[in-house]
């Protein structure tokens, strides 16, 4: 019986599981995607598939039966580059399904709670979708992923706790600005500390970066890195600071100096030429880069490390709390899933079923008629075929319940053979199949239009048997 | 008809304490996340939505207090000093209603009814005269300026607690970041400076329009349009200094505590003029506002 949870396979590579320079190498499979799922899609034993691919992990999604045939299938793809096995990490059934719930919800992610994940998973699952290799499997685990994390987000604040240094500037530069969007930072200093906070606010649509550093060189280096993340970085000197302070609405200072860089009277100077606009500095540095007193100018406002470290100590433990409720929602939702995924797996017979008694209901109605002929009029033609629907329907009601249960409950496919056998299902759908397949799998042409029961259809919309097997 | 207004003004009056109390929860109430709570924010949302439905339920009622007046005493609302205030508060929770309904700022409630509160309890405990209006005010104007003073003083009051949500935000900005501070509650400061401005400026228009419409009443009334009597000198001060504030704002980027502080004195000034003058009656206001 195809059962496509447990025909789920995941293989991948992740900051957890590999090094930096390794994850770097494997994320050019995500240059092009629709390439790699095409490829992927090749494979032997692989039925659907989706390639998630971000800087921190790479991941194989995959269906197929026999599962082993699958994974080794994805193994082998993924083992192509400079991977070893050692980094990889592989999941199948119930177990992938909770691990892309929680990918999805950002519980997996370097930084907990970073939003970005979710949109490299719709890229992902667009560009299976594309190439067609998202069947139903897919379909529901990656829909059912985004509304998980859709309720982790509303129904906790994993989403909402900052964790690193530069996601809690960003939260509190958010109480001085109404928005990110559009404003314009600089960097001083292009050390690591800097380069994290650069990108971090690039990503929440800052509109130009400027870094100024000691030597220009430097500068220069994380200006070209900067170039590919969607703002329109700069390289300074130092001594344009005077002409930047004026222009900029963030500063984010991680340069280590024996005196304050920044001081009172070079800020006061910038905030008259902005004309009072509010000006945020974040001072990284230890010992202090920007003179403590600049926070009595107007509109001025000044953190540093230690202030930042309190946001994120606070979020921290905030976000323990928080996480344990999302995996527990995590939990809910995969037990849920996998109820209905195996549900699914007695639809192929249900719907034989189904025709197989509609057939036989409408042959005997037309039959009926053809007898009585002229003797009856529209009406009460209407209410003899009413009628052989309606005996079916009654007739069928129980057992499809109990199939259905008995599937969901996860019972092999015991009930559903048996079903098949009982009514002579299996014979007569190979007279009419192109492929030899052994019931209950796929009932061939006619099969595809097996109308599913009004219950089924309330239940799993608009089933597509052609979805499940090759 | 007076009695009933006046019930129902007192009953508005506890509706606008229970909003007070319910934002002020809003306000102090743990952040959802640093403890334990219940899913989907738990008390602190709640109390947000038990505020905004408080605020309304005061509003429906305190609307039936002003409509039993206007029934009972014609068009024009405030006569005197207690339908004045009983007006003011009226519109300025009206007004933030719709504020709130538009841009979904309960926490503003924690800074705003309490003042709607304030201004409205004198109402229900200030002696009142019923003195008619002179017969030379019957003028088809009048009404008119009265609402507009009065939405305007509306709309400077919101801008005061607007403004008051501003200063505290920006004592937490300013200084050293607090674990469970209240600056995560609170909207960002570019946000809240940006309705200020829009408050006053609207708030300014319809004090202009008060000033107009005041002295064309006058005109028609008395046959002069100024006579620099106290209250429309104080008008005209209040006029100047939110004009001043308006002006610095475009011409000299004057913004965030600055413009908070003078819209707290436009408005003190404003209340002086009509609280103030209204309880000494020596002018043609303080004629009718007894």
């Amino acid at each position: 019986m195809a059962d496509p949870i447990d025909n789920l396979v995941l293989l991948g590579v992740s900051h957890r599981t590999a090094p930096v320079d390794v994850r770097e190498r494997l994320s050019r499979i995500g240059e092009d995607l629709q390439a790699a799922i095409r490829s992927l899609k090749s494979l032997p034993g692989i039925n659907e598939g989706m390639v998630l691919s971000t800087c921190n992990r790479v991941e194989l999604y995959g269906t197929g039966a026999p599962a082993d045939r699958a994974a080794s299938s994805l193994r082998s793809f993924l083992l192509r580059g400079e991977v070893v096995e050692s980094h990889l990490y592989e999941r199948r059934g119930e177990e992938a399904v909770r691990h892309l719930f929680r990918v999805a919800s950002s519980l997996d992610s370097m930084v907990v709670g970073e939003p970005q994940i979710l949109g490299q998973l719709k890229e992902a699952f667009q560009a299976a979708a594309q190439a067609g290799a998202a069947g139903d499997c897919l379909h529901r685990t990656v829909g059912r992923a985004f509304a998980v994390a859709k309720r982790v987000r509303t129904e906790t604040d994993v989403g909402r706790a900052a964790v690193s240094m530069s996601f809690a500037a960003v939260e509190l530069a958010r109480k001085i600005f109404a928005s990110l969007e559009g404003k314009s930072v600089l960097l001083v200093g292009a050390g690591e500390m800097a380069t994290l906070a650069a990108r971090h606010l690039a990503s929440h649509g800052v509109r130009r970066i400027a870094v100024a550093n000691r030597t220009l060189a430097h500068a220069e280096e994380l200006r070209e890195e900067l170039s590919t993340s969607g703002v329109s970085p700069t390289a300074h000197e130092l001594s344009e600071l005077p002409v930047l302070l004026a222009e900029v609405d963030i500063v984010v200072s991680a340069v280590a100096a024996p005196e304050p860089l920044i001081g009172r009277p070079l800020v006061g100077k910038a905030v008259k030429a902005r004309r009072f606009r509010p000006l945020f500095l974040v001072d990284l540095a230890v010992p202090r880069s920007v003179d403590p007193e600049v926070a009595r100018l107007p509109n001025v406002y000044v953190k540093d490390v230690d202030d930042i470290g309190e946001v994120v100590a606070q979020n921290s433990e905030a976000r323990a709390q928080e996480a344990t409720r999302a995996e527990r929602i995590v939990e809910v939702e995969v037990r849920e899933l996998a109820r209905v995924l195996r549900g699914r797996a007695a639809a192929p017979v249900l719907g034989e079923l189904r025709r197989f008694a509609d057939e036989i209901a409408q042959a005997e109605a037309r039959r009926t008629l053809q007898h009585l002929g002229a003797a009856l009029d529209d009406a009460q033609r209407e209410s003899v075929q009413a009628m052989a629907r309606a005996i079916v329907n009654k007739l069928l009601h129980e057992p499809t319940t109990r199939l259905r249960r008995a599937a969901e409950l996860g019972a092999e496919g015991g009930l559903a053979d048996a079903t098949a056998r009982l009514f002579g299902l299996g014979e007569e759908t190979e007279s009419v199949s192109p492929h030899p397949v052994p019931l209950p799998v796929v009932p061939g042409e006619e099969g595809r239009e097996a109308a599913p029961s009004p219950a089924e259809q309330g239940r799993v919309g608009a089933a597509d048997p052609r979805e499940r097997e090759p | 008809m007076a009695l009933l207004s006046h019930a129902c003004l007192g009953l508005a009056a506890l509706a606008y304490s229970a909003a007070a109390v319910a934002y002020l929860w809003h306000l102090v109430a743990e952040v959802p996340g640093a403890g334990p709570r219940s899913p989907r924010g738990g008390g602190r949302a709640a109390a947000a939505r038990l505020g905004t439905a408080g605020l309304a339920a005061g509003l429906v009622l305190h609307g039936l207090a002003v409509g039993a007046l206007a029934v009972l005493r014609g068009p024009v609302l405030a006569t005197n000093v207690r339908e004045g205030l009983s007006l003011l508060a009226w519109l300025m929770g009206a007004s933030f209603l719709a504020m709130d309904l538009r841009l979904g700022l309960p926490i503003l409630g924690a800074f705003v009814t309490p003042l709607v509160l304030a201004i409205a309890f004198p109402a229900l405990v200030i002696p009142t005269s019923d003195a008619p209006l002179p017969p030379a005010l019957h003028a088809g104007l009048l009404p008119i300026h009265v609402v507009a003073a009065f939405l305007g003083n509306a709309l400077f009051a919101i801008a005061c607690g607007v403004g008051a949500c501003y200063l505290v935000q920006e004592r937490e900005m300013k200084g050293h970041a607090r674990v469970a501070g209240l600056w995560s509650k609170l909207p960002s400061l570019e946000l809240l400076d940006g309705l200020n401005r829009r408050l006053v400026v609207w708030g300014f228009a319809l004090l202009s329009f008060t000033i107009v419409s005041g002295s064309l009443v006058a005109h028609g009334a008395w046959g002069s349009a100024w006579s620099w009597e106290p209250r429309e000198v104080l008008a005209l001060v209040t006029w100047l200094v939110f004009g001043g504030l308006i002006q610095a704002r475009t011409l000299a980027g004057w913004r965030g505590r600055r413009a908070a502080l003078l819209t707290m004195l436009g408005f003190a000034l404003a209340m002086v003029s009509f609280v103030g003058l209204s309880l000494c009656p020596v002018d043609r206001h303080g004629g009718t506002f007894r």
